[in-house]
C-alpha cells in the first residue's frame, strides 16, 4: 500500500514535470480520432521519418539552449557539413559509417570554433552565430558557386529510403542520439554542469567549474548534432543544395526545444521534452497535408502553436 | 496605538508560519521584532507589506481594519518595508531606483532628471552619505546598496517603516548613521519595526521588543527590562552555551603566503600569511578592500603584481577551478549570486566543487553521491526535507551549511569565509563557529572576513586589519580588542 504510494506520487510529479510529453499524447489522440488515415504504421514512420533531420539538430540546439545561449549556425553547418560528406564519399568512396564519421567531426570543428568565439572573443553568442551562420553557408556557396553538391554512392540512400525491422533506417540514429543526450545530461559531469552554468554560471565559476570549456562543450556538441542531420539529410537524395538546404532549420529547432520546455534563459530543459516537441511540429505537419490544409497555413498554425503551449505552460507555472 | 495586529495565522503548503499571532505599534516608537530564522518574522511583516495574505486575523490601521491587498496598497497606507534582499537594478542610476515607478516628468513626457538627481542629493546628505546619484547601483558595494534602499523607503514618506536586518550588511560606522537617523525619525513620529539578529544593538535604539518562535508569540515587554542573555533565551526556547567554541589547535607550518599582492584601487602590497590549524581573521570597513583581496587570491579576479607561495612554492592562481586543485575554498559573501546554485537540489549544490569525488569517468556514481550527501547532512545538522530538496526552500542557516559542506565534501585544506555568518540565526551561528573550530584543527586553516568584530574576536588566532586597500596591522592575544582594530581600521 505504502510502496504504492510513493509509486503514484513519483508517478504524478513526472507527469507534473513532463507536460509537453502529455500534451503530445493528447495531440496524437486528437489526430487518430479525427482521421482515420493518421494512426497507421506507415504514417506514423511517415512522421518519425520527417522528425530525423529537425529532430537531431534540436537536440544539439538543446544543449546551448541549456546554457542560456542560442546556436543561430546549425542549419549553415548542415549544408557546411553535407558537402564534406559528399565530398568524402566522392574522393575516397565512404559508406555509411565514413559518412557519419565526416559529419560529426566537420560539425564538432565548426561548432567548436562558435564556442571559442564566444568563450574568448566575449562576443554574445546570438551575435557569433548569426555571423557564422552567413560565413559557413556562404563559403560553401561560393565554393559550390551556389550549386548542388552530389555523392556517387547510391548505398548511402539506403539510409533515407530503407527499413530495417518495418521502420524507417533514418530514425534509428535520431533514437540513438536522443538516448545519448539524455545519458550526457543526467548522468556525466558534463550534464550536471550544463545545468549549473546555465542556471548560475557565476556560483558554478566560483565553484571551480571550467565555465569556458563547458560552453566551447556545449557548442561542439550542437555542432556535431548538425554534421549528423546532415548526414541524414544527404542520405535521401545523395546531393545537398548549398543555397536551399537547411533554411530555417536552426529556427525550427530552437522552436522545438522551447516548446519542449526548455528556458530561453537557460539551466531548464529535458531530452524528452525537446523530442516531444520535434514530434509535435511533425505530427501537426503530417495532420495538415493529411487534411489537405495549405503549406503556407501550416507555417501560422505551428506559430500559434508555439504561443498557445507555451501560454498554457507558464499559466500552469505561476498555479 | 498606530497599529495593532491580531489573531494572525499563516500556512504554506500545509506548513504553519504563523499561529494566532498578535503584534502592536505606538506612534513613534521603534518595536523590535526577533526570533530564530524561521519563527515567522518575515511572514508577519510581509503580510502588513501586503507580499501575503494573512489566513485569518485582523489588522487595525489608525483605528481602523483594513485588508492589505497588495504592495502597492501597503505603501499608500504608509507602510513602508526594507527588504533583506535588495530590491534594486543594478544598471540603473541612484537616482533614478529612488524614483522608480514615480519618476517625476516635465509636461508628463520627459523625464526631469535633473529635479529628481537633486532631491535624490537632499535625501543622501540626510544620512551623511557620500554618494554621487548618477552612479549605478552596479559599482556599489553591498551595504552602500542598502542605504540607497532605506533612502528610498524614506522617500515615501512613510509612517511605519518595517526594516528587516538593516545592519547585517553594514560596517559600525554606518550602522551608528543608521541608528542616529532612526531616533531622528522616532522624533518626527515615525514608527519602526526593527528586525535583527544582532541583539546588543537593540539596547540603543529600541522601546519595545516581540519575541516569535516557531510561528508563535512568545513575548512583548518594555526592552529596558530584559538582558541579552534572557531574550536570546526566549529566542530559541532553552539556555544557550557559550557562543564561541575553544580553540586551541596545534598550529602547523606555512600553508600560504602571499606578498605585494596588489590589484588597484582595490588593495595594494598587502603581505600575509596562513599556517596551518589557524583561523585567521581579516576585519577592516567596507570598501577596505577584504572581499576584493579574497577574490583576486581565489583566482577571480587578477592580480596587477604579487606573489603567492602554496606549501612554500610559488603558485599563480589564474581562475577559481585551479584555486579549487590546489585546496582552497571559497564561501562567498553573496550566498544567492555566487555561493549557492538557487534553481538546483541539495545534493548537486553540495558536490559542484568536487565531482571527481562522486564520479568515475566522468559519469556520476549516484549511490556513492548520495552517501556523501547523506553523512555531510547528518555531520552538519542540515535541517532540510530531502537530499533532493530545492536549495531555495531552505533556510538561510541551512543554505550557509550547504556551502561550507561543498567546500568539505572537495578537500579543502585552506578555507575562506567571507562574512559566514550574515543573516544567520543564533542557533546555526554557534554550529557554524563550531565547524570552523573544528575545521582548523584538523591541522587545515581558515580565513574569515567579517565586519563582526565579537565574530572576530571570538574565533581568530590573529586578525589583519585593512584600511582602504592597504593592511594596517596584525594583532593577537591581548591587544587584539574592539578599540585597537576600530583605530586601525578607521586609519587612525
Amino acid at each position: 500500500m505504502q510502496l504504492s504510494n510513493i509509486r503514484t506520487e513519483r508517478f504524478q510529479r513526472w507527469i507534473a514535470g513532463n507536460k509537453i510529453f502529455m500534451t503530445l499524447i493528447v495531440l496524437v489522440f486528437l489526430a487518430s480520432v479525427t482521421s482515420e488515415y493518421f494512426w497507421t504504421w506507415n504514417n506514423i514512420m511517415n512522421v518519425f521519418r520527417q522528425a530525423s533531420v529537425i529532430g537531431m539538430i534540436a537536440l544539439g540546439v538543446h544543449f546551448v539552449v541549456l546554457i542560456g545561449m542560442l546556436d543561430l549556425s546549425v542549419g549553415s553547418i548542415l549544408v557546411f557539413s553535407g558537402a564534406v560528406i559528399l565530398w568524402g564519399q566522392n574522393l575516397f568512396d565512404l559508406d555509411i559509417p565514413g559518412s557519419f564519421f565526416l559529419g560529426a567531426a566537420s560539425g564538432v570543428v565548426l561548432g567548436s570554433l562558435n564556442g571559442l568565439i564566444v568563450t574568448y572573443g566575449r562576443v554574445p553568442s546570438f551575435i557569433t552565430t548569426l555571423g557564422t551562420m552567413f560565413i559557413y553557408r556562404y563559403f560553401m556557396m561560393w565554393v559550390a558557386d551556389a550549386g548542388a553538391v552530389s555523392g556517387n554512392r547510391i548505398s548511402h540512400t539506403f539510409l533515407g529510403h530503407g527499413y530495417w525491422l518495418g521502420i524507417p533506417v533514418v530514425v534509428f540514429p535520431l533514437i540513438l542520439a536522443a538516448v545519448a543526450a539524455h545519458v550526457v545530461l543526467s548522468r556525466t559531469l558534463l550534464g550536471r554542469y550544463l545545468y549549473a552554468v546555465g542556471q548560475n554560471s557565476r556560483a558554478a565559476f566560483s565553484s571551480g567549474a571550467n565555465v569556458r570549456a563547458v560552453t566551447i562543450a556545449a557548442f561542439a556538441i550542437s555542432g556535431m548534432a548538425a554534421g549528423l542531420g546532415a548526414v541524414l539529410e544527404t542520405s535521401r537524395l545523395n546531393s545537398i543544395s548549398t543555397a536551399n538546404s537547411g533554411v530555417y532549420y536552426e529556427l525550427d529547432a530552437i522552436a522545438a526545444v522551447v516548446l519542449g520546455g526548455a528556458s530561453l534563459r537557460g539551466g531548464k530543459g529535458t531530452i524528452l521534452g525537446t523530442v516531444s516537441g520535434v514530434l509535435m511540429f511533425s505530427i501537426l505537419n503530417n495532420y495538415m497535408n493529411l487534411q489537405n490544409v495549405s503549406t503556407y497555413l501550416q507555417g501560422v498554425l505551428k506559430g500559434l502553436l508555439i504561443f498557445l503551449v507555451l501560454y498554457r505552460q507558464n499559466r500552469l507555472r505561476e498555479d | 496605538m498606530i497599529l495593532e495586529m491580531k489573531g494572525i495565522s499563516k500556512a504554506f503548503y500545509g506548513v504553519k508560519a504563523l499561529q494566532d499571532v498578535a503584534f502592536d505599534l505606538r506612534k513613534g516608537e521603534v518595536h523590535a521584532l526577533v526570533g530564530e530564522n524561521g519563527a515567522g518574522k518575515s511572514t508577519l511583516m510581509k503580510i502588513l507589506a501586503g507580499i501575503h495574505a494573512p489566513d485569518e486575523g485582523e489588522i487595525v490601521l489608525g483605528g481602523k481594519p483594513v485588508a492589505i491587498g497588495s504592495p502597492h496598497q501597503s505603501q499608500k497606507l504608509g507602510i513602508s518595508i526594507i527588504h533583506q534582499e535588495l530590491n534594486l537594478i543594478p544598471h540603473m542610476s541612484v537616482a533614478e531606483n529612488l524614483f522608480l515607478g514615480r519618476e517625476q516628468t516635465i509636461a508628463g513626457l520627459f523625464s526631469n532628471k535633473k529635479g529628481m538627481v537633486s532631491q535624490t542629493k537632499h535625501l543622501l546628505d540626510q544620512f551623511g552619505l557620500k554618494l554621487n546619484p548618477n552612479e549605478l547601483i552596479a559599482r556599489l558595494s553591498i551595504g552602500e546598496r542598502q542605504i540607497v534602499e532605506i533612502a528610498k523607503a524614506l522617500s515615501m514618506d512613510a509612517e511605519i517603516l518595517i526594516m528587516d536586518e538593516p545592519t547585517a550588511v553594514l560596517e559600525e560606522r554606518e550602522a551608528n548613521q543608521l541608528f542616529e537617523l532612526i531616533r531622528r525619525f522616532k522624533r518626527q513620529g515615525v514608527s519602526i519595526v526593527y528586525i535583527s539578529h544582532r541583539l546588543h544593538e537593540l539596547k540603543g535604539i529600541c522601546d519595545r521588543i516581540t519575541i516569535l518562535r516557531d510561528g508563535r508569540h512568545v513575548t512583548t515587554t518594555e526592552l529596558d527590562g530584559l538582558s541579552e542573555r534572557e531574550i536570546a533565551n526566549l529566542m530559541v526556547g532553552r539556555e544557550l552555551k557559550e557562543m564561541y567554541p575553544v580553540h586551541s589547535g596545534e598550529i602547523g607550518e606555512e600553508l600560504l603566503k602571499v606578498e605585494g599582492l596588489t590589484r588597484s584601487p582595490h588593495f595594494e602590497d598587502v603581505d600575509f600569511h596562513v599556517r596551518r590549524g589557524e583561523i585567521v581573521g581579516f576585519a577592516g570597513l567596507i570598501g577596505a578592500g577584504r572581499t576584493e583581496l579574497m577574490r583576486t587570491l581565489f583566482g577571480d579576479w587578477k592580480a596587477e603584481r604579487g606573489s603567492v607561495y602554496w606549501k612554500g612554492e610559488t603558485v599563480r592562481i589564474r581562475n577559481p577551478e585551479e584555486a579549487v586543485k590546489l585546496g582552497l575554498g571559497f564561501a562567498t559573501e553573496d550566498r544567492k549570486g555566487t555561493g549557492l546554485v538557487m534553481e538546483m537540489n541539495l545534493t548537486r549544490n553540495m558536490t559542484l566543487a568536487n565531482p571527481a569525488k562522486i564520479s568515475r569517468w566522468n559519469l556520476i556514481r549516484s549511490r556513492h553521491e548520495s552517501r556523501v550527501v547523506m553523512e555531510k547532512i547528518q555531520e552538519m545538522n542540515i535541517k532540510a526535507s530531502s537530499p533532493a530538496a530545492p536549495i531555495k526552500n531552505l533556510s538561510g542557516g541551512n543554505q550557509q551549511k550547504v556551502v561550507i559542506a561543498k567546500w568539505l565534501v572537495s578537500e579543502t585544506e585552506l578555507f575562506i569565509m567571507d562574512e559566514p555568518t550574515r543573516g544567520i540565526d543564533v542557533g546555526a551561528r554557534s554550529e557554524i563557529y563550531n565547524l570552523i573550530v573544528r575545521f582548523a584543527a584538523e591541522g587545515k586553516a581558515v580565513i574569515v572576513v567579517s565586519s563582526e568584530l565579537p565574530e572576530l574576536l571570538g574565533l581568530c588566532d590573529r586578525i589583519y586589519v585593512m584600511h582602504r586597500g592597504r593592511l594596517k596591522g596584525e594583532l593577537s592575544g591581548e591587544e587584539a580588542n574592539e578599540q585597537n582594530i576600530m583605530a586601525m581600521a578607521t586609519g587612525l
